[in-house]
């Protein structure tokens, strides 16, 4: 096919303009690339390790800020459960009206109900309850800690 | 909101990504897109840059229903060169300025002045004769250069008028592009000279 001299001059701008964007199809075979790369006086493989790697790393990275995140929040739990003050034992009224209003708690409600299904609270022991009281105490304290960042 | 599920399976599929094979590809593309004398290595770190882009949530807008993953890198590398150019140019007008303040006879070197002697309709004419010369014998180039032509730029369209496999198009559309930078280079050298 013949083409004039006027679409021959816009041809070859044309045509030069519109080559950038095949490195971004897949079509392209890698081979093609990588001589384009050696012509620029680039190493194709060099480029295409660093890439991994910085890729890889960053991931990697990524992935530990999660792990970090998680240890630093399980590492502030413990730290406000430990600072807990101990139940007293021995004041049963106490520890039964205690007991009382965290069965109104929703958080806590079915776990307490199941916890005495097949026996009251008054039939369990001073330690019993009051260890039952520290433990809804420490996830009281879990579920009122300020989320992330916002901790020291 | 991002689930952790969301976030563990969207981790997976870049994971499974061959990113050494996006670098490259994408490297190239800044690079062609770079002014001249930039080297490689800029066009590598704009590559690199634009990935990192991708893999920080706080950045990252790619939607894989809309684009492929190499399509969207390419625009951010877009954006990446269109900031690169703007600091560039700034850095550049700011060294002419005080160029010119120490010495007003100098100029800064136009690195198309052999193209401007001609005409741009003379140097297209000319330069699309020595590309013909260059691609003789092989008749995909020359049609893939006839489909230019026509208007059909596309690779793809390509492809499909040509009955050819995408691969084969793919290279020829390359050989035309490094043959054209050959007789460019030529041209320029025989009118300066």
């Amino acid at each position: 096919m013949k083409t004039t001299g006027d679409k021959r001059a816009r041809d070859f701008s044309a045509a030069r303009a519109s080559l950038d964007d095949d490195f971004l199809s897949e079509d392209m075979p890698i081979e093609v690339v990588d001589d384009a790369l050696r012509e620029a006086g680039a190493n194709p493989e060099l480029i295409a390790l660093a890439g991994a790697a910085a890729v890889k790393a960053a991931l990697d990275g990524s992935r530990l800020s999660w792990r970090e995140e998680a240890r630093k929040k399980l590492a502030r739990a413990r730290q406000a459960i430990a600072s807990l003050p101990a139940v007293a034992r021995g004041a049963r009224d106490e520890l039964l009206g205690r007991l009382e209003e965290a069965q109104r708690d929703p958080r806590f409600s079915g776990q307490l109900s199941a916890a005495f299904r097949k026996r009251a609270p008054e039939e369990a022991t001073d330690e019993e309850l009051a260890t039952l009281l520290e433990e809804i105490e420490a996830l009281r304290t879990i579920a009122s800690l300020p989320p992330d960042d916002d901790a020291t | 909101m991002q689930t952790a599920k969301t976030r563990a399976t969207e981790r997976g599929a870049l994971e499974a990504v061959d990113w050494g094979d996006i670098t490259k590809r994408l490297t190239m593309f800044a690079y062609r897109k770079l002014p001249k004398g930039q080297g490689w290595e800029t066009a590598r770190d704009i590559a690199q840059e634009a990935i990192m882009q991708l893999l920080d949530p706080a950045y990252s807008d790619w939607n894989p229903a809309k684009e492929t993953l190499l399509r969207h890198l390419g625009s951010v590398v877009n954006g990446l060169l269109s900031n690169h150019r703007q600091k560039h140019s700034t850095k550049r007008e700011k060294l002419a300025k005080d160029d010119r303040a120490v010495d007003s006879s100098r100029h800064p070197v136009d690195e198309r002045s052999a193209e401007r002697e001609l005409s741009e309709h003379q140097f297209g004419q000319l330069a699309m004769t020595r590309l013909r010369e260059k691609l003789a014998g092989d008749d995909l180039a020359i049609a893939v250069l006839d489909l230019f032509g026509e208007g059909v730029e596309l690779a793809r369209e390509q492809g499909e008028r040509l009955e050819a496999p995408m691969d084969l198009v793919y290279r020829a559309r390359r050989k035309l592009d490094q043959r054209a930078s050959q007789v460019l280079a030529e041209l320029e050298q025989e009118i300066a000279s």
